[in-house]
């Protein structure tokens, strides 16, 4: 029995060398899905990991509260209240700084530390040096100091309420609150123009007049804690202190960024993988078929010589586990090497204390549960007639494949065509699964294709909408308090300032029902040159104008009256119509007519900002200028914000597209060439009488690509059709306060994934083109 | 009008060679049915092939009145097949996805001057069953359906391997009374291959191969018709 076994595994292994390339086609659909399995969970473990870790040991907050100033001795109220376990009052506050040797402005965050003791939650992590010990020394963003190579003892500037401070750099940390930097208003992180600083809070106290107050709450819950009677009893408590509203993790900025990227991490390691090797299990299966089909007598001979069912399932189901192995391995080396770059990539955007490349071993375990169980089935459902059927009858040359007159033959016979397409269509529609089955492979292809260049160009647009059309102003000037609009002038007769217009942006909380909504009101003249809503021509000049989804959020209609609570320096409630309804892609906003909100505020014509267009070649001169007034609290370039985000898209765009085009190409490719492979194997006697009869390999070739040239026609609308709703289902996902990708599908989509499916098609019909004029005519002839 | 000069062919499997034919002249004449009997490994079919043009003699010289086939390139050699030869085989080797008549129509869509597919049929007595797939005729009848296809394009010369070798006495004999109908009504040259000395009874002349060599040329006085044979 040894030896019976040890030449078994002879056969076997000779056959699958000899059916190597289309094996190792089969293989590759096995590694991509095992790969992308095992990068996404990896991914997704390391992430969820480290944020656990870096959450738990420097105790990230539950519930946040941001407020204009409230006296610390409410701490004590607050430290009472049920389910609060830990909560600590500190100093935040927006500023300028100003870095040597970096022109450009930078907006900061800045946070306070506590006297004597490091702060009770989101605790820092200094990677170097030491916290501040006096009110002159600050602790750095750890991607903001590489992003200005900073070292410690260097020193930076922090404009604050228009006052300078020289501040040494003694430490550089990372904190639980800030994962994920991102500025208020931007889109993507820009290190060199953003960062966090943490000052002890006697210097914040100073600079902002906040002895004895502070104006961010940050509350630790017990376990099983209700916050949402917290949030609103908290709310109740700050609302005479201009509290925006208590949130919890859920809301936070960084905590919502990395929760957003995990779950799109989830969906994404169900759903590819799914593809792939469910494509992988179809493969096997066709292939099984064929093998099996040929080895017909030879399954009929080793059952006359005795040898068990089971054995030869066994030897045959050899096939696929040999794949499966190499698949296997394939995609658990490719992952391995590349979950480190994913991870490594992560770690760009994302500062954790201990970011490490966890493997899931859960989803290896079911990476091998499913593929082998793909192999058995492909290998099951083949192998299965073949065994039952009695080795004499088996012996017998096998009929021609039953074709017979059924309505579909009929309607091809009665069709005009010739005879090569009648061939095609027959073959075609005589096996339906296998059809069908090709056709959904070719079409989720297409469709990858489709829905990667998608989101590309979708974010593109979006950029477009926002920089080209709906914001044309080079620089954003926000001033320190509201100025009356003689600031214009100024402004105006700074060097490099072409054209200034004037803004106001007021916090408010909009009510609609038991809905409340923190936000600000954005005003600016209805003659704006800079400034266009999207979809509108121009701004009304009274009443309000939401974005779509503030509106949607507060369940609001056109004309209704909002309820709307300024929240600035002068509260009040006034209700004010909804005039129109705006579908800006970014942010969340309330827009009104400059002159309407003033009248409303009781105020003469104030400016809390201006928007400027400047000469480029004049922008250090500016730079210095606006550094040196007081009345600027800070003031960003957003084209060069612009500029830097495109060139960020681009240099992803390329990988991420090719890393897409070689998925995509691989399953088309793997798809086509096993099918050519087959069919070749099939029909391998009728091409050869073909040739015979005086048919050219032009002509023959037509007749075995035909279909597959059907299958690829027939996959792409399709393909279409599923990257179309893929993105479709993207869009409406990942819909959310911080912007909403716009749907929109160019041609160019359309021709890109057909262009992909096309490509891979014609390399897999070259590579079986050299077998084509290799067919032995005689040898094919006399074969029964 | 098909002549073979000295025509050798050597194979090569792997590091042996086999010389399966060794200097054979041969030349059909216009209208006559010939039998090439032997036995198998004479050498038979690698003439018929070489002589059909599916494959190239390794020396010699082999003409179609005036066209050199030893010297024809693929593409010549697969102009030569389309216009001039009809071939029949053992297995008959009929596209299974299509029905007899479309089967038919494959030959004659590329012809120059085809019978209709229809006729073909008739001639070979199926006209009942032109719609049948493959897989819906006896081996008989699909033999007989390879027959028509050969003959639909009123090829010159019509070469068949073994046609009845798969076939029992009784079809054999009806397939070979068609080709016998054939030959005589529509004056196509034929020959036949066959292992079965029987069969050299219909023919005007049989040449007998034996080890890649001519070993004997009888020409029958009298043929007797194909559907009297029996064996």
């Amino acid at each position: 029995m040894v030896s019976a076994q040890a030449t078994l595994l002879a056969k076997l292994l000779r056959e699958v060398w000899h059916a190597r390339a289309q094996l190792f086609a089969i293989a590759i659909v096995v590694a991509v899905g095992v790969m992308v399995l095992m990068i996404m969970t990896t991914a997704k473990q390391s992430l969820t990991n480290a944020q656990q870790t870096f959450y738990n040991e420097h105790r990230f907050a539950d519930v946040f509260l941001e407020l204009t100033r409230a006296p610390r001795n409410l701490l004590t109220q607050v430290q009472e209240m049920p389910g609060v376990a830990v909560a600590e009052a500190r100093i935040r506050s927006a500023a300028r700084v100003e870095v040597s040797g970096f022109a450009d402005p930078i907006q900061a965050q800045l946070v306070s530390v506590p006297e004597q003791q490091t702060p009770l939650l989101n605790t820092l992590h200094l990677q170097r040096g030491m916290l501040p010990t006096n009110s002159r020394q600050v602790v750095v963003a750890q991607p903001f100091a590489e992003a200005h190579k900073l070292q410690l003892h260097d020193s930076i500037t922090a404009i604050l309420n228009g006052r300078r401070t020289e501040l040494e750099i003694v430490g550089v940390a990372i904190s639980p609150e800030y994962i994920y930097q991102i500025g208020p208003a931007d889109i993507m992180p820009d290190y060199q123009r953003y960062g966090v600083l943490w000052l002890r809070e006697e210097a914040l106290a100073a600079a902002l007049d906040m002895d004895g107050a502070f104006n961010s709450l940050l509350i630790q819950l017990e376990a099983q804690a209700d916050s949402a009677t917290l949030k609103l009893r908290l709310d109740q408590i700050f609302e005479r202190f201009g509290g925006r509203g208590a949130y919890t993790r859920e809301e936070q900025i960084s905590h919502r960024f990395l929760s957003e990227e995990l779950k799109q991490l989830g969906t994404n390691a169900v759903f590819l993988p799914l593809v792939f090797l469910g494509t992988s299990a179809f493969l096997f299966n066709i292939f099984m078929q064929r093998q099996i089909h040929t080895q017909q007598q030879i399954i009929a001979i080793m059952k006359a010589f005795g040898y068990r069912p089971a054995t030869i399932f066994l030897h045959y189901l050899g096939f696929s586990s040999l794949v499966v192995l190499v698949g296997l391995i394939l995609g658990l080396l490719l992952s391995h090497w590349l979950s480190a770059t994913m991870v490594e990539l992560y770690s760009l955007y994302f500062s954790f204390t201990d970011l490490n490349v966890d493997t899931n071993w859960r989803s290896l375990a079911i990476a091998v549960l499913v593929t082998f169980a793909a192999g058995f089935l492909g290998t099951w459902r083949a192998i299965y007639k073949a065994i039952r059927v009695p080795p004499a009858q088996a012996m017998r040359p096998p009929n021609p494949p039953n074709f017979h007159q059924s309505r579909i033959n009929h309607f091809i016979a009665t069709m005009r065509l010739n005879q090569a397409w009648r061939i095609i269509l027959r073959n075609l529609v005589r096996h339906p699964l296998r059809s069908t089955l090709s056709i959904t492979g070719v079409a989720l292809a297409g469709g990858l294709l489709l829905f990667g260049s998608y989101q590309f160009q979708a974010i593109s647009t979006m950029l477009d909408r926002n920089y080209r059309v709906e914001q044309q102003m080079d620089v954003i000037v926000h001033f320190s308090q509201v100025t009356d609009a003689q600031a214009l002038a100024s402004l105006a007769a700074l060097p490099g300032v072409n054209y200034v217009e004037g803004m106001r942006s007021v916090p408010v909380r909009l009510h609609s029902g038991t809905t409340v909504h923190s936000t600000s009101v954005s005003a600016f003249s209805p003659e704006s040159k800079l400034r266009q809503l999207a979809s509108m021509r121009s701004l009304p000049d009274a009443g309000l104008v939401l974005t779509d989804h503030l509106a949607q959020q507060l369940r609001l209609e056109l004309d209704q009256q909002v309820r709307v609570e300024f929240i600035g320096e002068r509260r009040m409630t006034q209700a004010i119509p909804l005039v129109a309804i705006t579908n800006e892609a970014i942010g969340v906003g309330a827009y009104m007519a400059l002159p309407e909100l003033n009248r409303i505020l009781l105020e003469s014509d104030v400016l809390s900002g201006a928007w400027l267009l400047i000469d480029a070649t004049e922008k250090e001169a500016l730079y210095a200028r606006l550094n040196e007034m007081p009345q600027i609290a800070g003031y960003s370039h957003i084209r060069e914000a612009e500029e830097k985000l495109r060139s960020y898209m681009d240099d992803t765009v390329l990988t991420a597209m090719s890393i897409n085009f070689v998925l995509a190409g691989s399953l088309t490719f793997a798809m086509v060439y096993n099918n050519a492979r087959i069919a070749l194997a099939e029909r391998e006697r009728e091409l050869a009488t073909l040739r015979v009869l005086g048919y050219s390999y032009a002509e023959v070739a037509i007749i075995l690509f035909g279909e597959l040239l059907l299958v690829v026609l027939i996959a792409i609308p399709l393909g279409w059709l599923v990257g179309f709703l893929f993105a479709a289902g993207m869009t409406e996902l990942m819909s959310s306060e911080l912007f909403r990708i716009p749907f929109v599908v160019s041609r160019q989509l359309f021709g890109l994934s057909a262009l992909g499916v096309l490509t891979a098609a014609a390399i897999a019909v070259m590579f079986m083109l050299r077998r084509l004029q290799r067919i032995d005519l005689v040898a094919a002839l006399k074969a029964e | 009008m098909l002549r073979a000069e000295a025509v050798s062919k050597i194979y090569h499997m792997g590091e042996v060679e086999i010389h399966a034919l060794r200097g054979v002249s041969l030349e059909l004449v216009s209208g006559e049915l010939v039998v090439l009997l032997g036995a198998s490994g004479s050498g038979k079919s690698t003439l018929l092939n070489i002589m059909g043009g599916l494959d190239t003699p390794t020396s010699g010289q082999l003409f179609y009145g005036d066209t050199a086939l030893h010297q024809a390139s693929d593409r010549e050699l697969t102009r030569f097949r389309r216009d001039h030869v009809g071939f029949v085989f053992q297995f008959y080797n009929l596209i299974p996805s299509l029905t007899a008549r479309e089967n038919v129509a494959m030959v004659t869509d590329i012809a120059r001057n085809p019978m209709r597919p229809e006729e073909a049929l008739e001639r070979v007595g199926l006209s009942g069953r032109m719609d049948h797939f493959p897989a819906q005729l006896s081996g008989g009848e699909q033999q007989r359906v390879a027959i028509a296809r050969a003959v639909a394009k009123r090829p010159e010369i019509l070469l068949c391997d073994e046609p009845t070798g798969a076939l029992d006495s009784n079809t054999g004999g009806l397939v070979l009374d068609v080709l016998q109908q054939i030959n005589q009504e529509l004056g196509t040259t034929t020959a036949v291959i066959t292992h079965n000395a029987i069969i050299a009874d219909m023919a005007n002349r049989v040449i007998r191969l034996s080890d890649g060599k001519i070993s004997d040329i009888h020409t029958n006085t009298s043929q007797r018709p194909a559907r009297e044979l029996q064996w």
